[in-house]
């Protein structure tokens, strides 16, 4: 059964189907020729959109869009040009930095690079950068984006492996800041070995001063999210909302760009980007649900533990699995599909539940830079208009701080758990 | 729009009618989950209503949406094969993917056929509405998909270009994702 699911799945992923329908119509063929009851199809696809946790992946994808017509991004990039403008390879650095201020508020690696891609791209090449190495950061950099609270995938894993999503979404900050630090010091040295320039932009006291109170409310929005969060005012979900609102406020009281026109624009991508999202979440419930059928789940915790017991040796295993299905399977649907079958074993074998979901989300984000269903790399293609080939060839050097994180928070657990203990204890 | 015929264009037109009433369903759901943040911490009060009313407005959302995405060809997909192939080739792909989405459409309306029946009568715990209008956006997205699946194959087979009465001019600068 799972092989006939598998065989239609792969064949129409490989001819350009949409990735919802080869989900949904090689699980109804399934549904169908093994006599199951085809009522499956409408209730299990319905059951898995009426959900609370989902309405996050709208929300959020409508706040990240409602700040960038805010031209808030355009401030945050100046602001942080300020501060690093003085080291080499200025605008690399701040490419990075940027995409982790920003991932404060946006959930998703495809609305940074949404957000941040074009100016990213145009400021580097401005100053003499490689186009490929720009579109390679900027696509590397936007991975921090679902680690660092809010987090979509985050959001998503922790209701389908039943992990506390508020203790998830704090577990995702250090290996953030991690990752950060990481593509930080690559860019450093990239930037000692090819003698990339210093940014020539002022860094007077006083305009430091006006753009970071310009940029201020910006600022604020992730300490506004995640106090609020952790003090219980509001859910995971509710956050997103929440976000909606304070973008809002910001934008139409404070920066006095969001105008009517701004806003139909931002529900209308927003609606756009959801329905393709969620089209998927819901076609991907039905092919985990063959696959629950199979007994998929609990042959491969089987072989799993089989394999070892060692919660360091399972959780390499993973990562070795996930880096495989992030390449083929959409984020989003990998964690619905693959997050039921090896949560339940290695949390059983001793890997902390919030130390797995943040491997589990990092290594998936990996899988955005990963061809062929590389969203990131599509993404950046439509914004830069370069070959894929090009893209791909850039984002190669920065898998060294992306796998090596991986490796990290893989092998010490503390890095996700000590922050939700402290905080949440 | 201008390149089809009328039944394809009104077709277009009315599936586009579908990503405005998306995003007033998007709308609605924003306010609606600040609105229980705010009756909660303000007049410490649950709105379980307003819960299920935004989700009914995200199912809506998506069924209603997919629509004018699968019509102007940018549901989520991976191209690398065929973007590699020759013009003939990639036609004949695309006249496969075109072909699978109508088969899995029609899938679906078969199960809303035989789902429905049975749980429609039931209530919904918060609003207490009958589920089949709970589930009517999904079902008349479900037919659009369909619909819009079935004109492309047909403007497929008779040399047209599948897309043309749904084309959008941003998709030629951005990717709805």
């Amino acid at each position: 059964m799972s092989l006939l699911l598998l065989s239609i799945f792969a064949v129409l992923l490989a001819l350009g189907a949409p990735i919802a329908v080869c989900l949904g119509l090689s699980s109804a063929v399934v549904i169908v020729t093994q006599g199951l009851p085809v009522s499956v199809l409408a209730q299990r696809s319905l059951n898995a959109l009426d959900s609370s946790p989902l309405l996050a992946v709208p929300l959020f994808i409508f706040a990240a869009s409602l700040l960038n017509a805010t031209g808030v991004t355009t401030h945050l990039f100046d602001l942080v040009r300020m501060i690093f403008g003085r080291i080499r390879g200025a605008v690399a650095q701040v490419s990075v930095f940027v995409s982790l201020i920003f991932s404060g508020v946006s959930g998703a690696a495809l609305a940074d690079i949404g957000a941040l891609g074009a100016i990213q791209i145009n400021q580097m090449k401005a100053q003499g950068y490689r186009e490929d190495f720009a579109a390679g950061l900027t696509v590397a950099a936007a991975t921090i984006g679902p680690i660092f609270p809010p987090s979509i995938p985050i959001i998503i894993y922790a209701s389908v492996a039943n992990v506390s999503a508020v203790k998830l979404l704090l577990a995702g900050i250090v290996p953030a800041l991690l990752l950060t630090a990481l593509l930080m010091a690559q860019v450093a040295i990239v930037a000692r070995v090819k003698g990339l320039p210093r940014d020539d932009v002022s860094a007077k006291p006083r305009d430091v001063a006006k753009k970071a109170a310009i940029s201020f409310p910006a600022l604020m929005a992730p300490v506004l999210l995640i106090g609020g969060l952790m003090s219980g005012y509001f859910g995971p979900t509710e956050v997103a909302g929440v976000t909606v609102a304070y973008a809002m406020l910001i934008g139409i009281f404070i920066y006095r760009s969001l105008n009517g026109r701004a806003i139909l624009e931002a529900l209308r991508d927003t609606v756009e980007a959801t329905a393709n999202i969620l089209f998927v979440v819901a076609t991907a419930a039905l092919f985990a649900w063959v696959l629950t059928l199979d007994q998929v789940p609990m042959k491969a915790s089987a072989l799993l533990l089989g394999l070892s017991e060692n919660p360091l040796v399972l959780l390499l295993l993973v990562n070795v699995l996930l880096l495989i299905v992030g390449m083929v399977l959409e984020s989003i649907a990998a964690i619905l599909i693959i997050a039921p079958i090896v949560a339940p074993a290695l949390t059983a074998a001793g890997v902390d539940p919030l130390q797995l979901g943040i491997v589990f989300v990092l290594n998936l984000m990996i899988g955005l830079l990963t061809p062929p269903v590389g969203m990131s790399l599509y993404m950046i293609t439509i914004i830069t208009r370069m070959p894929i080939s090009k893209v791909i060839a850039g984002v190669m050097p920065f898998f060294i701080p992306l796998l090596l994180s991986l490796l990290v928070v893989s092998a010490v657990p503390a890095l996700s758990t000590w922050l939700p203990e402290i905080l949440m204890n | 729009m201008t390149r089809d015929t009328p039944g394809r264009v009104s077709l277009a037109r009315l599936v586009q009618c579908g990503i405005w009433l998306g995003m007033a369903l998007l709308a609605l759901m924003a306010f609606l989950v600040v609105l229980q943040v705010a009756a909660r911490n303000f007049l410490d009060l649950g709105l379980p209503w307003a819960d299920e009313l935004a989700r009914f407005s995200c199912i809506g959302l998506v069924f209603l949406s997919v629509p004018c995405l699968a019509g102007r060809q940018v549901l989520v997909a991976v191209t690398m094969l065929p973007d590699m192939s020759p013009k003939g080739v990639r036609k004949a792909m695309t006249l496969i993917a075109d072909l699978a989405t109508l088969a899995f459409a029609a899938l679906m309306l078969w199960s809303f056929a035989e789902f429905l029946p049975r749980a429609g009568k039931f209530l919904t715990p918060a609003m207490q509405v009958p589920n089949w209008i709970y589930y009517s956006l999904a079902l008349t997205g479900s037919l659009f998909l369909a619909a819009v699946a079935l004109t492309r194959v047909v403007s497929a087979l008779r040399g047209r270009l599948p897309g043309a009465a749904y084309h959008d001019n941003r998709d030629e600068t951005g990717l709805p994702i």
